[in-house]
């Protein structure tokens, strides 16, 4: 199924209509609601004979006819006069708005003074070392690069696993890859591929024989059809960072830009506290255009967006230098197009 | 406390009447798929009887519809949460599946091909679902999804693509 086929499946699902009867329950209540309103009536309170107030409908007096049907009015009692609350039922609600609003100011000012200046190094908990200690070796990157075994795996670190079946080294065919997420939410993507073995330092095998992944400390074990592999994991700091693209084209083309995602990517070197703004881990780029990337980690996953013009496009990010808080590099297009360069990849939010 | 004696109009159909109506069948495309069509009737007139009342503060600082929406989510993700807390559970989401089926037989859709759509976003994680619902199902742009589910706009992206590559592969499956 494509995405036109999926578009086309999920706009034609029927929804079934709403139950007997199922409007009167809301509409009772609109009633309600608005007979407790005097004013949006329009009608002015008139004094009666009996010392209870009526309503004046439209200028005319009280018990006066007019060109309206009985059956189309009904007749309610409406408070026109309350006795005044207590000043803490009058002002509480003001109160406790200008007192969480202070709690919040408090709250943002102590984050602000917190926030660390180091960072954490993936897969070592605990472990603070200055940005401009990290990735001293690991440029330029480029695709060659992309892909390889770089999970670093603490000894005391049970990480989570999820696979992902896609293009990671933008020859066209799906590839079997794993994004494994440490505790710390530390991030590696291990591949194995079975169109280039240059790719994959793990295994020369199709995706679609690989039958399950699972990481041990140190470890990591892939279950085929036929056979149990296991792998030493390499460690290494700060490593790739770009695997794959795929395109999420717009519903109808109506939106004229388009997002490339990134299906899983190297450790960063970063932790979500350090780039956490607003609750989204978020690192941003440019490209040539002046269009914003962005990086979400939410979720511990690094996403690239990209959007741009509309487009339908597989390729690859090529990261020429990357240090803790920058990269710069190209996408290409699997097709061999050159759809745009990034320029700049800043990395860390609004936030960082 | 005085009263006074009012004569207004028998509101059967008034303004806020109206817009609910106009706007209650993606507002139970959403709800459907969210709870179930067991519970979606029930859920939708919680969401309204919220609205009706929360309608006197309604500003106009976002749209009616991206107000309503919010409400009904918020009204689906309260009764989900209130379901979870429920031991039946899993029975609860296998009825669901029997409701979709009996539901698309009964309105003649196509049972076999929606059922299969309905399973698989059934399946998907609630953010992705809610994603792909209100921008695949509903036809909300991704700026209004951000504002009904009050996230960055880059994460309802991000939702919604894992959630069709979710779909895409679990319609696969269904294929093969």
């Amino acid at each position: 199924m494509n995405n036109e086929e999926l578009d086309a499946a999920l706009r034609s699902l029927s929804t079934p209509p709403p139950r007997l009867g199922f409007w009167n329950v809301v509409d009772d209540a609109i009633a309600e609601s608005e007979l407790g309103d005097p004013i949006a009536s329009g009608d002015d309170v008139v004094e009666g004979d009996d010392g209870v107030e009526g309503v004046e409908e439209d200028g005319a007096a009280e018990n006066e006819t007019d060109d309206q049907s009985p059956d189309d009015n009904v007749v309610v009692l409406l408070p026109t006069e309350t006795e005044r609350p207590p000043w803490h039922q009058r002002f509480g609600s003001q109160l406790t708005a200008v007192a969480a609003s202070l709690v919040i100011l408090i709250g943002f000012l102590w984050l602000l003074n917190t926030r660390p200046d180091t960072i954490d190094v993936a897969g070592q908990p605990g472990s603070a070392v200055d940005p401009e200690d990290l990735n001293p070796d690991l440029q330029p990157l480029d695709i060659e690069t992309v892909g390889r075994s770089v999970v670093e795996i603490h000894p005391d670190v049970t990480p989570s696993v999820e696979p992902v079946f896609a293009d990671i080294n933008g020859d066209g065919a799906d590839d079997a890859a794993m994004v494994v997420t440490g505790a710390d939410a530390s991030l590696a993507v291990v591949t194995v591929d079975g169109e280039s073995g240059d790719v994959s330092p793990l295994a020369s095998l199709p995706g679609d024989e690989l039958g399950t992944f699972a990481v041990r400390p140190g470890r990591i074990i892939v279950t085929t059809t036929d056979a149990e592999m296991e792998f030493a994991v390499e460690l290494v700091p700060v490593a790739d960072v770009v695997t794959n693209l795929t395109v999420d084209r717009r519903r109808d083309n109506q939106i004229s830009d388009w997002n490339i995602q990134i299906a899983g990517a190297g450790n960063l070197g970063l932790t979500p506290e350090v780039c956490e703004f607003a609750g989204e881990v978020m690192f941003e780029a440019r490209t040539a255009a002046g269009t914003l990337v962005s990086i979400d980690g939410n979720s511990g996953q690094p996403y690239l967006l990209v959007d741009g013009p509309e487009g339908s496009f597989e390729g690859a990010i090529t990261i020429e230098t990357l240090d803790p808080f920058k990269a710069v590099g190209s996408f290409t297009a699997a097709d061999d197009s050159v759809v745009g360069a990034v320029t700049q990849i800043t990395i860390g939010g609004p936030g960082c | 406390m005085r009263y006074g004696v009012a004569m207004v109009p028998r509101p059967d159909r008034s303004p806020l009447g109206e817009l609910l109506r106009e706007h209650d069948p993606m507002m139970r495309a959403l709800a459907y798929r969210l709870v179930g069509p067991g519970n979606v009737d029930d859920v939708l007139q919680d969401a309204y009887l919220r609205a009706v009342r929360s309608y006197a503060t309604f500003r106009g600082d976002s749209a009616f519809r991206t107000w309503l929406y919010r409400i009904v989510h918020n009204t689906c993700v309260d009764r989900i949460r209130h379901d979870q807390r429920q031991p039946s559970i899993a029975m609860a989401e296998e009825q669901t599946i029997n409701d979709f089926t009996a539901d698309h037989h009964r309105f003649g859709s196509d049972p076999a091909s929606d059922l299969e759509v309905e399973q698989a976003l059934s399946e998907l994680g609630e953010d992705q679902r809610v994603a792909v619902i209100l921008v695949g199902v509903v036809g909300l742009s991704y700026d209004e999804a951000a504002e009904v589910l009050d996230v960055p706009r880059g994460t309802v992206a991000t939702r919604v693509h894992r959630g069709r590559t979710e779909l895409k592969r679990a319609l696969r499956a269904e294929v093969a």
